[in-house]
């Protein structure tokens, strides 16, 4: 964690050596204007210029902007349309009287720097540039393709919105708009990417959320120095607590319902532009086996899924390693019956169990990341040869025991029922070492794993929040909404673990 | 500083563990699993010098599993023996004979053999062994048998493919009251240590195919031996002293009376009258409640129960003196555990006659047990009349 | 990185009430049955436990009400004002060194056991080596994670008690009970003695003397520590009675640890885990790591308190090597055991003696 912190401050000494910008003002004529623009960009053949002349005053003037980033029929309706049919002779000054009466676009702004400029066209505005005049105006008229709002691929729910996250933020920042109307949901804008100048909004409901949490999230947001943020994914990397740790400390979703639950509970979340994944944050281990679908129906059924959603878990990380701690140290523990079962079983299989469980195991993985690599279509058949063909021949050429295709298979559905990608994945890597160690000292080193995992886990925070929440330190009454979900009049109050501004979530009405 | 050295320390350390680690593992095609024991005397004891003779059955998986193709006709099982001083001595020559290493958790049935146990505290040398070895659960079940113990280890009735299952599930089949209850380790082991008698289930074998649990032997808790063979008949009697009998039958058939009752409760009280140590008197009371499964009587069972209720006691009642007097005079050793009463209920006394108590000065023969049974008749089955009476 | 201060890392009242059965509940609760039904007859080791626990209940009262008066301060600080400059050394270095021992006794116990139930030819050594990083690993964290992981394991251990309890029950005869009152004066006198070690955790009840002051508002703490040594004197009095009414008196104190030979003698419904003991031992080494990293713990904050200049971790480091040391020095598990008593002991009489002196100092001089 220092040690990240360090690289971190001196990559942005480093940089600010190299790259320190000072704002250049904007030249006094027009077509040395064009000329810095045309060399700052290098000529590019989608950079339209178009030039013109305004009103009595004959000034020249341009209309300077990207083909493809912008809505060309804007540009052209109420941008130039208007300025060439208004040529009316006027004593002000021009520039102020385009922006005041004629140009009918709504976001627009006076910029007087050739950086905030160049920032501006890069992003979608149109700039016009006046001869002899020191201001540049922007227009808003930014309008890049994006796909259409569609159900979210990750985490399905049956009964639930069926609108997902795009990659355009303005589109998803509404998304979230949308459903909460309360005048006190904020949206801070960073802007994070040395090249790539994205917009990062940290967004959160002021009044409920912690405001230490925030700034602390803005605080670390700040300190990102890259080319180019990839995903929300390379975002939470840099501004999570512990990087040698194999759990995520900070939760991502497709889907606002649960941006928005996330929100309402107190939690900030975390938009990229260019990612249809946004980053909740502050999460606890427990969080990562919620879904949304526990919501969605009535509370025993809600705590019925959860649990079970827990027992996966122990299953996706316990079953392979209590195999090998049973099987090879401590038979005793199965009654005679089954263990006779599975030393028949075993009879005749060439490898130790320890070997055998490894080998089919990541034979899983392999498939696992085949099948997801592969186009859907063939990722499909990718299950059929694995499950059918590989296990079945496996088993009858004798090279593993049936139990261990049933085990492995187990263990494998088990982890898909994680709701949170992210937390599978490091599920999958834990199931490695609890194998290894009850290879080596049966159940007493699946036991002392245990414990170093629960050590980690304790020492471990999310954006300085514990990770082991509600458990530890102990918010009981929060374990009614956390651990399991109680009937909807046990759940007035918001969950306290984050210590929220405002505790009171549901009231009851007579 | 430690950051940057730990993935490097952690790499050390499980390459450590992982070459030099896995002590204990072993895998399960690798074990032999001791399910049965038998324990016998060898043939080539003295008098003086006991030579043990220890039997292991060790389950073979392969012949267990049925699921495989092909229907196998082979054994389930492999008998090992060895004779020896004693038994842990004995395992170990067994296991230069197995070319798996021998696991004894699952031991399910211990057998010991009638000629073992007659020996006075032979039978609680051999015992040290199994309750002191921590690989040995506290449940496994101890028998006697009649005749050689590893016989019985050959049986295999048709539905099972272990004898030492078969033996297992035999104790634990609890439908009649001619047999005691199954005797855990652990509970030997109790017995052992404050010295009590107490009975044990008496197996022996019918024919090829099976065994049969009938009676039990009679252990003297202070001469560390088996006294005598309590017979089937007797063993019910005792067990309804003793409030066990809660399965069964008890069947009447004189001349004039012929029916079959079926016992399904049984509780039974026993109190001190008088403390006077060479003639202590025992008021015992015993509560039967029965069903009338079978007549051939001329009473009708539904109204007239009461004169079923008044044969059964005079059986009973018959049938528990009986079983008294040969405690008292033939076994001379409480079978009834009066010996926990008194402990319970009367410290002090027991204190002091708890040396002299079965044995020695035999107190227990000296007393005087009177019994008042009490008979109820829950129900009369599912007709109405008897046959004789359709007839007449 | 991490400048936020949620106050999630204060230690509260509630965290005392966890630290103090995570603390008591270790390798001697396991063959406490056989100690206490040694000398007395049938259940009457119930009444020592009571009075044990009693007398136990009203020294940590005094420990916290004093301990609660110095929030903020450490041990050294406030034991100087009250007594002086080097009596508090000196007895600061006397829990280092009980932290140290018990450490040690905890690590080689669970190996000696570990050893008898789970391992054969695994080396003692190894089986305490590994366990030890595990601790060294806990205790390089910080302290209010120690507490958090304290939080964590109990549940397990309380419902392994539970567990223990009601899956025997069947096994249980209720003539093992009796009879009842007949155990001489002697018996009870050394039992209650008995159970007092046991009850306060060979003596690292004392250890709240150091932990008590790290409260910043110590309201309810008396309260709270009163109930967290009911909960050790609950579990104390369900494992006795259990053990006894299973295996009577007599059995009972002729088992080494009667309470893993319970463990071992339920055989689990559903045919699907046949025993108990592995999953029952396997759970209490939660208990024991508990137990080893607050003594651990409480070694280092004292430590810390007495050389200011040197880190937690170089702290940690020296101590490792030692505590393994010691851990190897006994031959068996005799020789384990009695060091065990010896420790204990001395960790009771200091505790004690420390928390009466203390006090007394304190109510004569009048020192807030």
């Amino acid at each position: 964690m220092k040690r990240q912190s360090k690289i971190n401050h001196k990559k942005n000494e480093e940089l600010s050596q190299d790259n320190s910008s000072f704002p250049i003002e904007i030249s006094h004529y027009l077509e040395d204007n064009i000329n810095i623009i045309k060399k700052m960009l290098g000529n590019p053949s989608d950079l339209i210029i178009r030039e013109l002349t305004l009103g009595n005053q004959r000034k020249k003037a341009a209309i300077i902007y990207i083909n493809g980033l912008i809505d060309n029929q804007l540009v052209q309706n109420n941008v130039l349309k208007e300025i060439l049919s208004n040529q009316t002779e006027t004593k002000t000054d021009l520039l102020d009287y385009l922006y005041q009466k004629i140009i009918a676009i709504t976001d627009i702004s006076k910029v007087k720097t050739l950086d905030d400029v160049s920032f501006g066209i890069l992003s979608g505005n149109t700039a016009l540039y006046i001869n002899e005049t020191d201001t540049v105006l922007l227009m808003g008229t930014a309008s890049g393709e994006h796909r259409s709002i569609e159900e979210p691929q990750s985490e399905r729910l049956i009964r639930g919105p069926k609108a997902g996250f795009i990659e355009d933020i303005n589109t998803n920042i509404s998304l979230i708009r949308q459903d909460i109307k309360d005048p006190n949901l904020r949206f801070e804008t960073h802007h994070i990417g040395r090249r790539s100048k994205q917009k990062i909004v940290v967004s959160f409901i002021a009044g409920i959320v912690n405001m230490n949490i925030v700034n602390e999230v803005n605080r670390r947001l700040k300190s990102i120095d890259t080319d180019y943020a990839f995903s929300s994914g390379e975002v939470e990397q840099w501004i999570q607590d512990s990087f040698l740790s194999p759990f995520p400390q900070i939760g991502d979703t497709e889907r606002p319902d649960r941006a928005i639950q996330s929100l309402l509970k107190g939690k900030v979340v975390i938009l990229l532009e260019g990612t249809p994944f946004v980053l909740i944050a502050p999460i606890t281990l427990v969080e990562t086996f919620h879904s949304l679908e526990d919501d969605n129906q009535r509370w025993l059924n809600g705590t019925s899924l959860r649990l079970l959603r827990y027992l996966t878990a122990f299953i996706a990380i316990f079953l392979p390693s209590l195999y090998i701690a049973l099987v090879t140290y401590h038979p005793e523990m199965l009654p005679a019956k089954l263990i006779f079962s599975i030393a028949a079983s075993r009879e005749g299989v060439p490898f130790p169990a320890f070997v055998e469980v490894v080998i089919m195991a990541i034979t899983f993985e392999i498939l696992h990341e085949a099948g997801i690599r592969l186009p859907k279509i063939i990722g499909s058949t990718i299950g059929i040869v694995g499950g059918l063909v590989i296990g079945e021949s496996a088993v009858s050429a004798g090279i593993v025991s049936p139990i261990m295709v049933i085990i492995t298979a187990l263990t494998a559905i088990a982890s898909f029922t994680t709701p949170q990608y992210s937390m599978a994945i490091s599920l999958r890597l834990l199931r490695f070492c609890f194998m290894i160690a009850a290879a080596v000292f049966g159940l007493y080193g699946v036991i002392l794993v245990y414990i170093v995992i629960n050590i980690h886990i304790v020492n471990l925070k999310s954006i300085g929040v514990p990770y082991s929440l509600p458990f530890a330190p102990l918010f009981i009454k929060d374990w009614k909404g956390l651990v399991i979900r109680s009937p909807l009049m046990m759940l007035m109050n918001r969950p306290n673990y984050l210590k929220v501004t405002d505790k009171r979530k549901r009231r009851q009405t007579k | 500083m430690h950051i940057q050295n730990a993935p490097l320390i952690t790499l050390y350390i499980l390459s450590l563990l992982l070459l030099t680690g896995c002590w204990d593992s072993v895998e399960l095609e690798e074990r032999a699993f001791i399910y049965g024991v038998a324990v016998d005397l060898a043939n080539d004891s003295t008098k003086n010098d006991y030579q043990l003779r220890l039997t292991d059955q060790l389950v073979v998986p392969s012949g267990i599993n049925t699921t495989s193709e092909g229907v196998t006709n082979q054994k389930a099982y492999r008998n090992l023996s060895k004779s020896g001083d004693n038994l842990f001595d004995i395992n170990n020559k067994i296991s230069k004979q197995e070319n798996r290493t021998m696991f004894a958790e699952h031991l399910e049935v211990i057998i010991f053999s009638e000629e073992v146990v007659m020996q006075p505290d032979l039978f609680k040398k051999s015992l040290d062994v199994f309750t002191r070895t921590q690989d040995m659960r506290r449940g496994i079940k101890v028998a006697i048998s009649k005749g050689k113990a590893n016989a019985l280890l050959e049986i295999v009735p048709e539905d099972v493919k272990l004898p030492s299952e078969y033996i297992s599930t035999l104790l634990e089949n609890q439908r009649s009251a001619e047999v005691s209850y199954p005797l855990r380790l652990g509970d030997l082991n109790e017995y052992l240590l404050m010295e009590l008698s107490f009975v044990m289930p008496y197996l022996y074998i019918l024919d090829d195919e099976s065994i049969e649990n009938d009676g039990v032997a009679v252990f003297n808790g202070k001469k560390g031996g088996i006294v005598g063979i309590l017979n089937g008949t007797l063993t019910k009697g005792r067990n309804i002293i003793t409030g066990d009998a809660n399965s069964g039958t008890i069947s009447i058939s004189a001349d004039d009376t012929k029916f079959t009752a079926e016992l399904i409760d049984n509780k039974s009280k026993i109190n001190l009258v008088n403390e006077k140590k060479n003639n202590l008197k025992f008021q015992l009371e015993v509560e039967v409640t029965g069903i009338i499964s079978e007549t051939a009587d001329k009473n009708n069972p539904f109204t007239n129960s009461e004169a079923y209720e008044e044969e059964l006691v005079k059986k009973i009642s018959s049938l528990i003196k009986q079983t008294i007097e040969k405690a008292q005079n033939e076994l001379q050793t409480d079978i009834f555990k009066i010996n926990v009463y008194l402990r319970n209920h009367h410290y002090t006394l027991w204190e002091s006659i708890k040396e002299n108590w079965d044995t020695g000065e035999n107190y227990f023969r000296q007393s005087d047990i009177s019994v008042d049974v009490d008979v109820t008749i829950e129900h009369s089955g599912n007709t109405l009349y008897n046959s004789e009476k359709e007839g007449g | 990185m991490n400048k936020l201060e949620l106050s999630y890392e204060a230690i509260h009242d509630r965290d005392i009430l966890i630290a103090i059965p995570s603390m008591a509940i270790a390798i001697g609760i396991l063959y406490m049955p056989r100690k206490l039904a040694q000398p007395t007859i049938g259940l009457d080791a119930v009444l020592s436990i009571l009075l044990g626990g009693i007398i136990i209940i009203l020294f940590t009262w005094l420990t916290v009400r004093l301990a609660s008066k110095f929030p903020g301060q450490s041990f050294i600080t406030y034991a100087s004002k009250l007594a002086s400059k080097p009596v508090a050394i000196g007895i600061t270095l006397l829990f280092v060194l009980h932290g140290i021992f018990i450490t040690s006794f905890e690590i080689r116990a669970i190996s000696n056991i570990s050893h008898l139930y789970l391992f054969d030819k695994t080396p003692i050594e190894i089986i305490s080596f590994v366990f030890l990083l595990a601790v060294v690993y806990a205790v390089s964290g910080s302290r209010a994670a120690i507490f958090r992981l304290n939080a964590l394991f109990l549940p397990f251990i309380i419902v392994a008690i539970i567990a223990l309890a009601l899956l025997s029950f069947r096994f249980t005869e209720i003539n093992n009970a009796l009879p009842v009152f007949q155990t001489n004066l002697d018996g009870y006198f050394v039992t209650t003695y008995r159970s007092m070690l046991t009850i306060s955790g060979f003596g690292v009840l004392g250890y709240l003397l150091f932990y008590v002051p790290l409260i910043k508002s110590p309201t309810q703490t008396s309260k709270a520590s009163i109930i967290g040594v009911l909960w050790v004197i609950a579990s104390h009095l369900i494992v006795l009675i259990i053990t006894i009414l299973v295996f009577g008196n007599i059995a009972t104190s002729n088992l080494i640890f009667p309470v893993i030979e319970l463990a071992r003698d339920i055989e689990l419904p559903g045919e699907f885990f046949n025993r108990f003991d592995s999953l029952f031992f396997a759970i209490w080494i939660m208990a024991i790591f508990n137990t080893s990293a607050m003594s651990f713990d409480v070694a280092v904050l004292a430590l810390q308190s007495l050389f200011k200049k040197v880190t937690k971790l170089k702290i940690v480091f020296i101590l490792s090597p030692i505590i393994y040391f010691i851990s190897s020095l006994p031959k068996n598990s005799y020789e384990t055991g009695l060091s065990g008593r010896v420790i204990g002991y001395l960790g009771l009489g200091l505790s004690i003696g420390v928390t009466l002196l203390l006090f007394l100092l304190r109510m004569i001089r009048g020192v807030k």
